[in-house]
């Protein structure tokens, strides 16, 4: 690598802007060992016209950030965020603050949570910013997702539950839960299956969207929310009646035999005389071959 | 439509305790495998088909009378489909349905099975949602895009009970078929290690820039659960093959077939490596971001062997076909070696030695697939595990997805198959799934 790429910034950059495929390669390919302040003006770059250059400054960034990212600690680690950092909240391109909200979901720490979560009310980057928080480990980003449940608007809250759900952070559960009832059923279903991918039992009882009047998928999505929450608590041997009452209502449903199947491996997974029971009855009664074959597994699993 | 009245947990338990048939009038068509006896096959020998996806691989998949249901985001690609399945049918035509959306089409009740053939990024949240829909999947290779995809298609599979096929064919094909045979009945003694080649990734040009979208695709669809990015046509449809953000280059669209049979060969579909290490060189010109020529080593342990996957590798002439440009596997045990060809398609071939061995008496027994999509269909009626299971694809997914990883990052990884982690690199476990966009999740 040449020497001059370690202290000057210039002829990097000339050999990303320059038309020649070589020195365009040999310059990104050499990016890693680059100063963070080169960041900036190649984020500039990403949004330029010229496909080769904007690719060319594209690579040059995930080289730069992937030296860093084994370890995610140390000055040159931390330089390179605030750099991601500066882009987000400076004047520069809204592609350019896009790719670094990106780049910073992948290496950044709590120092970028605020630069990410101001975009969460912003039409052009609300996607960005949630991508990026919802990658990012700890409290700090969990709480900018909570905190933005309610300023988001009806139509992106949903993608902000999903991104809570998608976390699986316990602290989430109750800002989650309480979503459960909203008069919007898409937001009502998101909160759900939130809910159900954390896992935990909130301290609430939340309300719950009426069952009836949800459109045939949406009955589904609340089925398939219930059978993961309640394979959650059986898994922590917790509301185990809860959990066994819930399967057992969904075996007697006469509509989609899939469900009749999810409850019976739900219930092979509690085990016990009743589950024992209750798939028995299935694997000798129910109308449904595919029913009563996954009974017939089910039973040869538990009997091992 | 707004809901005025609340339930809460105790008052839908309370309902479900009992026997309920819900909304019973909208359910009144229902799959005519449901009344069946366990013991035998449905009353009909045909099933109902809905296809996810009929571009070049999709189209193959489709059959006149049993494919009623059709999607696709590019509605040229739509009117081709059902010209082909309904031909100059009249009665045929009218019965197809299609749809732009395919949650529209997992809405259909009368749908037994879906034939998913999307992009990569798609997979994942295509074939989750039918289980979750009740049907039985055909989804294309390779399985996921990440790691978290795969866990949570393996347990939507699980959860549902539902059949689900990956498309790496190759299984089901005679040459891998005759090559497991022979290799598992030690005729080349312990396998330790298998050495794949394959063509480099094709090169693309600066020749066409980004554009406005052409009016029969719905762009927007068609990016889904990737992130955005500006529609180019030299990346869209076929050429996802070649984008890390949608496909991701020769690893992922024919690694994914011929390591699939050497993970078939060599018996670890439920596990993985515990080292990969990736060497690559990228394109020098064109849009395309995947590797041109690459080099991986996975480590596996216990038993140990060594898998290498290398574009261009090293082609064999193995005496029954020249293959030099084109793919394969070589087996190389301690007592002799054998090349396997191919992977995916019927051209996948053996070495003559393979073909005339006979299985003795005591020997070990291969399963022999009657072929990979009526093995699938064997499987609705049977509801046993196809040979390419969805806990298989996604064990295959995976060295694709750290090879790419490990390429990417420009260092080793170090696996651990068990808990599915990358072992001390933070940024890596990161990269093991990446966030939905918009209403596009999992």
């Amino acid at each position: 690598m040449p020497e001059s790429f370690k202290k000057e910034i210039q002829p990097f950059l000339s050999d990303i802007k320059s038309g020649d495929e070589i020195k365009q390669i040999n310059a990104w390919m050499h990016a890693a060992q680059m100063d963070a302040s080169v960041i900036e003006p190649l984020s500039d770059l990403l949004a330029a016209k010229e496909l080769p250059i904007s690719k060319a400054a594209d690579e040059a960034l995930k080289k730069i950030t992937h030296s860093v990212g084994k370890s995610l600690s140390g000055d040159r680690w931390k330089s390179i965020v605030d750099a991601y950092i500066r882009v987000v909240e400076g004047d520069h391109p809204v592609w350019s603050k896009g790719i670094a909200l990106r780049h910073l979901s992948m290496i950044a720490d709590d120092s970028a949570v605020n630069a990410a979560a101001k975009y969460l009310t912003d039409p052009e980057l609300q996607e960005e910013a949630v991508y990026c928080l919802e990658r990012i480990p700890g409290p700090a980003a969990t709480k900018a997702l909570i905190d933005g449940l309610k300023k988001v608007g009806a139509n992106f809250e949903p993608r902000v539950l999903n991104a809570l759900g998608h976390r699986k952070d316990p602290a989430a559960v109750e800002a989650v839960a309480a979503e459960m009832g909203a008069a919007n059923p898409k937001v009502a279903i998101a909160a759900m299956k939130a809910a159900s991918r954390i896992g935990v039992k909130p301290e609430n009882e939340p309300d719950l969207p009426d069952f009836e009047s949800l459109s045939d998928r949406d009955k589904a999505a609340f089925i398939d929310s219930y059978l993961r929450f309640m394979d959650a608590q059986g898994k922590k041997g917790e509301l185990l009646e809860d959990a066994m009452n819930t399967f057992r209502g969904v075996l007697e449903r006469a509509d989609n035999e899939h469900f009749r199947c999810a409850a019976i491996v739900s219930l092979s997974k509690m085990g016990g005389a009743e589950a024992l029971s209750l798939i028995q009855a299935k694997a000798d009664n129910d109308p449904s071959y595919i029913v009563k074959i996954t009974a017939q597994k089910a039973l040869a699993c538990m009997k091992k | 439509m707004a809901n005025k009245k609340k339930t809460n947990r105790r008052e839908f338990l309370a309902q479900t305790a009992k026997t309920a048939s819900l909304g019973a009038a909208a359910f009144q068509i229902v799959p005519h495998t449901v009344f069946a006896s366990p013991t035998r096959p449905a009353p009909s020998d045909s099933l109902v088909l809905g296809h996810i996806g009929i571009g070049g691989r999709g189209d193959g998949f489709l059959r006149p009378g049993w494919s009623r249901y059709l999607c696709d985001v590019d509605a040229k690609r739509l009117e081709k489909a059902v010209n082909r399945v309904s031909g100059d049918d009249e009665d045929l035509r009218k019965q197809i349905k299609t749809f732009n959306d395919y949650r529209e089409l997992l809405d259909q009740k009368e749908i037994d099975a879906v034939f998913i053939a999307t992009p990569d990024h798609w997979h994942a949240l295509h074939c989750i949602h039918a289980c979750e829909a009740g049907k039985d999947v055909y989804v294309e290779k390779p399985a996921c895009k990440t790691i978290e995809e795969g866990r949570a298609m393996v347990n939507a599979a699980e959860r549902y009970a539902r059949i689900v096929q990956v498309g790496s064919q190759g299984r089901s094909q005679e040459g891998a078929y005759h090559g497991n045979k022979y290799i598992a009945n030690g005729q080349i003694g312990t396998v330790r290690e298998v050495r794949c080649w394959h063509y480099p990734t094709p090169t693309g040009d600066w020749k066409t820039p980004n554009s406005d979208p052409p009016p029969e695709l719905d762009y927007e669809k068609w990016v889904g659960p990737a992130r955005w990015i500006p529609y180019n046509r030299q990346r869209t449809h076929g050429a996802f093959r070649w984008m890390q953000f949608s496909g991701a280059g020769q690893i992922r669209d024919r690694g994914a077939h011929v390591m699939s049979v050497a993970l078939w060969v060599m018996k670890c579909d439920d596990t993985g490596p515990v080292t990969v290490e990736a060497h690559g060189d990228p394109h020098h010109q064109g849009i395309y971001d995947s590797p041109v020529f690459m080099n991986i080593t996975y480590e596996f342990k216990n038993p140990d062997w060594t898998l290498i996957w290398a574009q261009p590798g090293e082609p064999h002439e193995a005496g029954f076909r020249w293959v030099r440009g084109s793919y394969g596997a070589n087996y190389i045990g301690d007592k002799g070696n054998l090349i396997i060809t191919y992977g995916d398609t019927g051209e996948t071939d053996t070495e003559q030695k393979a073909k005339d061995f006979e299985v003795p008496a005591n020997g070990v027994q291969v399963f022999h697939s009657p072929g990979h999509t009526e093995n699938f269909f064997d499987c609705i009626k049977t509801r046993e595990k196809p040979i390419m299971h969805i806990e298989a694809g996604c064990r295959v997914a995976t060295l694709c997805i750290l090879g790419n990883l490990s390429y990417n990052l420009g260092r080793k990884l170090e696996w651990d198959p068990v808990n599915e982690c990358v072992k001390n690199d933070d940024e890596a476990n990161r990269l093991l799934s990446n966030p939905g966009r918009g209403e596009w999740h999992i």
